[in-house]
């Protein structure tokens, strides 16, 4: 693996790591607290429950996986 | 300094405490093993081409206005904060918070492939220089954005710095005391920091305010916290469960 693509291979697992869909869910939630700010609404709940819902999904799948 | 800054300092502190673990880790490994020479030239040669990194990227934020700044970095720090938490609270359920860190990285695969080639050990050179190179990468990226976020960069490059050099001093003073130190733990309060912190920024660089303002820190923090505690029982209580 050359430099270049180690590079690469750096910022995506220092991102999204081995979980992606977690990832994802964080994303949403942040692209959530622009809308709903945006639409007036207090929106600083928004991240805190996507982090909640990204973190408990992603044990759930991790221990239901030990099985 | 407020309360605000302290907060960060010690949020530095704390991660580039753990990134320099694991980069002492990966170069004291090498080079015990492969030889001192080719690892510290290694990382020598990639301790250089940080600092240019760093520079540029120093650079390119001082362009972003400051909500969008704020933004970014809290998607950043939060991406990663969400992986370090979510990883420590499953470790922690399985082996308690003083077990030591279980490494996932290859840090020595690889060293039996070959020998030295043509007077230099390439392959302690290579290991040396992407230990410094790329854990150096998260310590620099976590002073600029915490640094630049609270519009206090020296004050976060002098707590990663003397983190930093704590680390160093005490891996090559007592190489086993960096096996000690319970990784996981470490791991799951800085996970909690960096949550905290990416929650806050984000929202706020997203147009959105918090109760009381600043203390809204503190309230997010009181949230993660109780939820990674939570999440510990609960996965404990899921994992027997399911085993019966």
């Amino acid at each position: 693996m050359d430099y270049i693509e180690r590079f690469f291979v750096f910022w995506y697992d220092f991102l999204f790591g081995d979980d992606w869909l977690g990832a994802v869910i964080v994303l949403l939630g942040f692209g959530g607290t622009y809308f709903v700010a945006q639409a007036g609404i207090i929106a600083f709940w928004v991240v805190p429950v996507a982090v909640f819902i990204s973190i408990s999904l992603s044990l759930w799948l991790l221990v239901r996986g030990e099985g | 300094m407020n309360t605000h800054v302290i907060f960060m300092m010690v949020t530095v502190f704390l991660i580039t405490a753990v990134e320099a673990i694991e980069m002492t880790t990966i170069v004291i490994g090498v080079g015990l093993t492969r030889g001192w020479f080719a690892t510290l030239l290694g990382g020598g040669v990639g301790m250089i081409l940080l600092g240019g990194a760093v520079f540029g990227f120093g650079l390119l934020l001082a362009q972003i206005p400051l909500n969008v700044l704020r933004a970014l970095i809290g998607i950043l720090l939060l991406l990663f904060g969400v992986q370090w938490l979510r990883k420590s609270i499953y470790r922690i359920s399985k082996s308690g918070f003083w077990s030591g860190e279980e490494e996932e990285e290859e840090t020595h695969e690889e060293q039996e492939d070959q020998g030295p080639v043509g007077g230099l050990d390439w392959m302690a050179f290579a290991r040396g220089f992407q230990g410094v190179f790329f854990e150096g990468l998260e310590i620099a990226f976590v002073v600029v954005t915490f640094g630049s976020g609270a519009n206090s960069i020296g004050l976060a490059g002098i707590a990663a710095g003397v983190a930093f050099v704590i680390v160093v001093a005490v891996a090559f003073a007592a190489r086993n005391l960096l096996t000690q130190i319970p990784g996981n733990t470490l791991k799951f309060v800085v996970g909690i920091l960096l949550c905290t912190y990416g929650t806050y920024w984000a929202a706020v660089g997203m147009g959105s305010s918090w109760p009381g303002g600043d203390v809204g820190v503190l309230v997010v923090l009181g949230f993660y916290t109780l939820y990674a505690f939570g999440s510990v029982f609960a996965v404990r209580r899921l994992r027997s469960a399911m085993t019966g």
